[in-house]
């Protein structure tokens, strides 16, 4: 009984889940004030998720396969060796990459996030009048704290006169943030100011013109967008020189000696013998031995000639049009039968999966 | 997000109402006649070839994902897996997707259970290979020599990777049944394996092993909806060749009634 219950639980389950892709594909987008799909890329996130944990699945079996064969010494073990030791150093440089990476980004980002910072004060002060003098306050000693970490060698920020390409870029950066710094300084200032004027017309709410509202706004507009303007510029060299000290870091260089001297040619290897593997299944399947082959054989060479320009030139300037009449009448119905077909077949195999009307591969036979 | 318009829904309604109705009359006892296919025969001769020779199978679904391809390719494995358990053979399968990994994991370990030799089951039959599409050739090309297997088959979707994998089983020796729906992919399978199923015979391959009756009906269900495609495609072509006698333009209200969006239909302002 436990087992029925089981599989009834997986039928309802699949149909509901199935049910719901399938009336958010053929339901309008909006019925009247009715939205359907609007959870649906929440929904389609989980899947993304289930699917991100099914390659720890990948790896586990990598390591029970050949964690074994390396143990027990079993036939070729070598390979199972090599095989796990490179997944480590992998793991390892790509994950240190990762993080250095990340740890880069949030180092630019506290400079850059500053643009945001100053408009919120602005806004905040303009629309609720709520003070500013203090909040730039907190700006500028952020931007003494980016400044101290010139010499702080962990940083991204740090000065560096490795090159005089990283000498200049420092230099601009550092500049850069000097500027920032006198401008935070002047808007603290002006704020300072117009908050105690603002105290005063308080108690003299008479003396508070709309013409000094006004100007006040003005001059605090142009102050800010100084600064913020200042904060792009800097954040650009920031980029510029933490993408510097990136590259150059042991980490970066190892994660590329990794991919662009082992990952990558390795993988054009494997694609290059195509080109070999390819001639032999030709050489095997242009042996004519029956009237299909003999026709194939013929497609076969009007295409190739038609597609090269040697055809055109030393055997008939018409290839070109019968490789295309070829490809046009001939080869794409074909294929266009066959998606047909497959495109059929695999619609009906997702109804008897939806409804679970068929015998599932993963049962054993008395769970049926 | 794309949306099905109305006339896609009656068209898949048209397509799997005789789907549905065959599967229904199959489990009522409806006798259908599936045509003999070499291909999938040959599987049975495979498998017999590498028992005889004490060599190991190879099974693959190459790139194939967790989709309806994937459960027909695990059609097979299992029908694969009941023989590999029953006469004792070894067999190999190289995955190169992590959930499908899991899948074909939960298969052969039910097969084996089926016959009554779960004893013999070996996780280590399962191989992660890789998901980067020619790390996973290499690692089966590898693995193809090593074991030295007599029999290898190739079901699922495949991408350039799909001659590399099949001379890697040329070389060695193996009798190798291949079956795809990538189209693309079917001429290197034809030149260089034994058989070929092409396109939807992998579907049919899991009925034709297996007798279901929701499979077999089903197959009965498609081929009736290709008749509803073929009438489909006559009226196509006939409104567009009177369009075009009689107005010089070939248009066809068929394909305006199938593009037809539900805010044409139900009147309501396109969606911004």
């Amino acid at each position: 009984m436990k087992k029925n219950y089981r599989k009834i639980l997986i039928s309802i389950f699949t149909f509901v889940s199935g049910l719901y892709f399938f009336l958010e594909y053929v339901l309008p987008e909006k019925i009247g004030t009715f939205q359907f799909g609007l959870y649906h890329s929440h929904i389609s996130r989980g899947f993304i998720v289930v699917g991100t944990m099914a390659i720890g699945l990948g790896v586990i079996n990598i390591v029970r396969v050949h964690g074994v064969a390396l143990i027990r010494t079993r036939k070729g073990w070598i390979n199972s060796f090599v095989l796990l030791l490179g997944l480590l150093v992998m793991f390892t440089v790509e994950g240190s990459a990762f993080l250095s990476s990340e740890a880069r980004v949030t180092e630019w980002k506290s400079l850059s996030d500053l643009r945001a910072y100053s408009e919120r004060v602005r806004s905040d002060y303009i629309k609720e009048r709520i003070p500013a003098h203090a909040r730039i306050e907190l700006l500028v000693q952020h931007v003494d704290k980016i400044q101290a970490s010139k010499n702080d060698s962990s940083s991204f920020l740090r000065e560096s006169q490795d090159t005089e390409e990283a000498a200049k870029i420092s230099a601009d950066y550092y500049a850069a943030l000097e500027v920032l710094r006198t401008r935070a300084l002047s808007l603290s200032e002006l704020y300072y100011e117009r908050e105690g004027e603002g105290l005063q017309a308080e108690d003299d709410e008479s003396s508070f013109s709309l013409q000094e509202s006004l100007k006040e706004y003005t001059a605090l507009q142009a102050a800010h967008t100084a600064l913020e303007q200042q904060v792009r510029v800097a954040a650009e060299f920031a980029d510029d020189l933490s993408r510097f000290h990136y590259d150059n870091s042991g980490i970066a260089k190892s994660k590329s000696l990794l991919s662009n001297s082992f990952l990558f040619p390795l993988g054009a290897a494997m694609f290059s013998l195509l080109a070999f593997y390819i001639a032999t299944a030709a050489y095997r399947s242009f042996r004519i031995r029956s009237a299909e082959a003999f026709i194939m054989m013929l497609a076969a060479v009007i295409v190739t000639l038609g597609q090269i320009p040697h055809g055109p030139l030393y055997v008939s300037e018409d290839l070109p049009l019968l490789r295309l009449w070829l490809l046009k009448n001939l080869s794409t119905p074909a294929f266009r039968a066959i998606y047909f077909g497959a495109a059929l077949a695999g619609l009906a195999m997702a109804v008897r999966m939806w409804l679970s009307l068929e015998q599932s591969p993963l049962a054993t036979e008395d769970n049926e | 997000m794309e949306h099905a318009t109305p006339a896609v829904l009656v068209l898949m309604l048209l397509f799997v109402g005789p789907v549905l109705y065959y599967i229904w009359r199959a489990n009522k006892g409806l006798e259908i006649f599936i045509r003999r296919i070499p291909g999938i025969d040959a599987v049975d001769e495979a498998i017999g070839r590498s028992v005889e020779m004490g060599r190991a199978m190879s099974f693959t679904s190459g790139l194939t994902g967790v989709t309806p391809l994937l459960y027909a390719c695990l059609g097979v494995l299992r029908y694969i897996g009941r023989r590999a358990a029953v006469y004792k053979a070894r067999l190999f399968v190289p995955c190169s997707d992590p959930e499908a990994l899991a899948l074909t994991d939960a298969t052969l370990q039910n097969a084996y259970r089926t016959e009554g030799r779960f004893s013999s089951y070996d996780p280590a039959m399962i191989r992660f290979l890789s998901e980067e599409q020619f790390a996973f050739a290499s690692g089966y090309q590898g693995m193809i020599h090593r074991e030295n297997v007599g029999s290898a088959f190739l079901f699922g979707r495949f991408a350039a990777e799909s001659l590399i994998l099949a001379e890697a089983g040329q070389q060695v020796g193996a009798i190798q049944v291949a079956a795809t729906t990538s189209a693309e992919q079917i001429p290197f399978f034809l030149t260089t394996c034994d058989y070929t199923l092409i396109g939807e015979e992998l579907y049919a391959a899991g009925a034709y092993l297996s007798k279901d009756p929701a499979q077999t009906g089903s197959l009965r269900g498609q081929d009736f909806a290709k008749v509803v495609i073929l009438v489909l495609i006559c009226i196509g072509v006939f409104q567009a060749t009177y369009s075009s006698i009689d107005t010089g333009k070939a248009e066809v209200p068929l394909v305006k009634w199938i593009t037809s969006s539900w805010s044409s239909v139900l009147g309501d302002p396109e969606p911004k």
